[in-house]
């Protein structure tokens, strides 16, 4: 070996020796430096799926938040899921009877509010997959509603001035808007309950969901449950709903409440439905009046037109006993609301939110005897107008009015004067006696076989001793016939060219004044058009017929409530 | 005196080479611990802070209240009705603007279904992005949120 090989030998490992310690260091470093990009990137995904997580359960508490919110709307719109709370149907039948007690109401408004969060609840489950490629799952969606009632404090004392010889202990009691309320309870033996007070019940609201983010390979997952408490007093206005139906029972036991005795249907309705507020209103007004409106009170109406026995499609025996007559089908509705701000509630048809309050919309269907033709018999009722409909021989008859169900209606088939002292004039469209043609008669013998002594049969048809200088055979119709004076005779049956009977007034009920006997049409007395047989009608009172249920006492009928006892009407 | 000058030119290589590579190793010392390095540790938390801002803002909105109602609401609301004036949540707009106007940042915040039913403020072609899903019924909208 030559001299100084060993030291280029060391010196040449030395030089390796360094450059390979630095290569492994730059090699470490730059294993770290990736790495580290590397736990950065990783952080950044794990950072975003948990904001997202974060973010999704947030939104999903609104969404539940909304959604309670717009199912209690549901529940009062739908009047929950009982459309008609009081029914009776085309055969006079109750078909439907609701009125919840308090706990029955309850009961039913949770019940209603489980089922019918499935609506919402079933749309929201599944996967969605954001723009930025997050896969957010959502599964095994449960909720569960409750309704706590307003608590009071019963059981403790509570001593503001601070008299209390026992323990006071400051409590702090939760509300359910979820704030606080500083009070003090007096606990004279250690043991006194707690209580709470709280101005509304509570409508609770627990709803859970699997909820699970995924990004890249980072998924954060949890099931997330959102607590609600919605202040109410939907159990007054079930309450309020329970007392409508009570009335209207009231009302369909009450026939005169709705007995057609008018000149047009228009004022008809006007008079059953002022009728309804008269009943209803008063008995409304005591449930809960500082926590609850009536928004609406009111009914949508037709009147069904019966001409003829066992044609209609109503089974009549059991709304109108004759079989002929009208039957009035009313919808009666009450709108019940809470006396608050309320929430946003989602007209889906007008496609916008609209602040308002809870409500109730209780709705009641009935079909009942407006008319019946076997106890109205030869009497006048207007449908368009006065005069243009009238009962004989226990069937209804028309004088060219139309009136829904028309083309099972009774036309007048009669010739008029020649057949029943009756004639429907088509022209005008409205029913009269035959007048003139009981003036040109010798007898005095009155329309439709009625027996009338001659000087009322004379009063009747203007004769001298009433002034009159008109002949009957003069006449033009039963509705102009000149008077002394020149004075028109148009009332129906009472012309009004008396002297005592001011020009173009109606005579008033039968036997009343100024309907006195000298004045009488014939034997009847004109109200509103409508004819009454003073002569020969009795007027007797019929015992009530009693809704089911109800019993007879006296000339009323008395029914048993769960809410107000005892109602007699 | 054979075999000296090769000794000193051996010394001299190793030398040279012992400190070339320090200086390498200085130098890559340095790089990787400048601020704006690519391994620093500041340049992670920069990079973390950068993507989750527009978190922490939008995490911030879910909690604002505007008016009556939470902007979340306000939001879901004009989402299923596609109009914030059928939802009656007008005051949105200029309410979020002046919430937004306190972070001092280029910012865009979007409420959208399938279409844009407001947007407000200027996105920064340097903003990361938050999204926050809206779900109604099977309706699905977003709020996005930009922010630099």
């Amino acid at each position: 070996m030559r001299k100084g090989s060993a030291t280029t030998m060391g010196s040449l490992i030395l030089i390796f020796l360094l450059i390979g310690m630095v290569a492994l260091y730059a090699n470490t470093v730059n294993d770290m430096i990736e790495k580290e990009k590397e736990v950065s990137l990783k952080k950044t995904e794990v950072l975003k799926t948990k904001n997202t997580f974060y973010l999704m359960n947030r939104s999903l508490e609104i969404t539940w938040f909304v959604s309670s919110i717009q199912n209690i709307f549901d529940a009062g719109e739908t009047s929950l899921g009982v459309p008609y709370w009081y029914e009776i149907d085309m055969h006079g039948s109750i078909a439907n009877l609701y009125r919840p007690s308090r706990a029955e109401g309850r009961e039913d408004l949770v019940e209603y509010l489980n089922e019918n969060m499935e609506e919402y609840t079933d749309s929201v489950a599944g996967d969605v997959t954001l723009p930025d490629s997050v896969l957010i799952s959502i599964s095994g969606i449960e909720s569960e509603f409750g309704y706590l009632e307003q608590q009071l404090g019963t059981g403790c004392c509570a001593f503001s001035d601070g008299s209390c010889t026992g323990i006071i202990t400051q409590y702090q009691c939760g509300l359910a808007d979820g704030s606080w309320t500083q009070g003090y309870q007096c606990c004279p033996d250690g043991q006194c309950l707690a209580t709470c007070t709280s101005e509304t019940d509570t409508i609770t609201a627990e709803i859970s969901q699997n909820l699970e983010v995924s990004y890249v390979d980072t998924v954060s997952r949890a099931v997330s449950t959102t607590t609600l408490g919605i202040p109410t007093v939907f159990l007054d206005m079930i309450q309020a709903g329970s007392v409508f139906v009570t009335t209207m029972i009231i009302f369909a036991g009450n026939p005169p409440s709705y007995a057609y005795t008018h000149t047009n249907k228009e004022a008809y309705y006007l008079a059953v439905e002022e009728n309804l507020r008269t009943i209803a209103t008063p008995s409304l007004e005591t449930v809960s009046p500082d926590s609850i409106n009536i928004r609406e009170l009111g009914l949508e109406e037709s009147l069904a037109f019966v001409p003829n026995p066992g044609i209609s499609e109503y089974n009549a025996v059991d709304i109108v006993p004759s079989q002929a007559g009208l039957v009035l089908h009313s919808i009666a509705y009450c709108i019940i609301e809470e006396d608050n701000e309320g929430y946003y509630y989602h007209d889906e048809a007008a496609s916008e939110f609209i602040k308002q309050p809870f409500f109730l919309d209780v709705k009641s269907e009935t079909y009942l005897g407006a008319l019946d033709c076997s106890l109205n018999n030869l009497n006048f009722f207007g449908y368009d107008k006065p005069m243009d409909t009238v009962c004989f021989n226990n069937l209804l008859y028309t004088c060219g009015t139309r009136i829904p169900g028309e083309e099972l209606s009774q036309v007048w088939p009669f010739e008029n004067c020649l057949t029943t002292e009756i004639e429907c004039d088509l022209t005008t469209r409205v029913f009269a006696y035959c007048r003139m043609k009981l003036c040109q008669q010798d007898s005095c013998s009155g329309p439709l076989g009625l027996t009338y002594t001659s000087a009322v049969c004379c009063d009747e048809f203007c004769s001298d001793d009433r002034g009159c200088d008109c002949s009957c055979t003069d006449a033009p119709s039963p509705y102009t016939i000149d008077c002394n004076g020149g004075d028109p005779c148009y009332d129906y049956y009472c012309n009004a060219c008396y002297s005592n009977v001011p020009s173009g007034s109606k005579v008033d009920s039968c036997g009343c004044s100024p309907c006195s006997a000298r004045y009488r049409c014939g034997s009847q007395c004109c109200t509103d058009g409508t004819c009454y047989d003073c002569l020969t009608t009795t007027t007797t009172v019929p015992p009530p017929v009693c809704p089911d249920g109800c019993w007879v006492s006296g000339t009323q009928c008395c029914c048993y409530d769960p809410i107000m006892g005892e109602i007699c009407f | 005196m054979k075999g000296f000058i090769e000794d000193i030119t051996w010394t001299a290589l190793v030398w040279i080479v012992v400190i070339v590579l320090l200086a390498l190793v200085l130098a890559h010392f340095l790089v990787i611990s400048l601020p704006w390095g690519p391994g620093s540790i500041k340049y992670s938390i920069m990079f973390s802070d950068f993507v989750n801002r527009p978190y922490t803002v939008a995490g911030a909105l879910t909690y604002y209240k505007i008016e009556d109602r939470q902007l979340l609401e306000h939001s879901l609301e004009s989402v299923i009705v596609s109009s914030i004036e059928r939802a009656k949540s007008q005051a949105v707009i200029k309410d979020l603007e002046s919430f937004m106007k306190s972070y001092d940042t280029d910012y865009q915040v979007t409420l959208s279904n399938s279409n844009i039913i407001f947007s407000i403020g200027k996105k920064h072609k340097l903003s990361t992005e938050a999204l926050v899903p809206l779900l109604y019924k099977g309706i699905l909208g977003y709020l996005k949120v930009n922010v630099r």
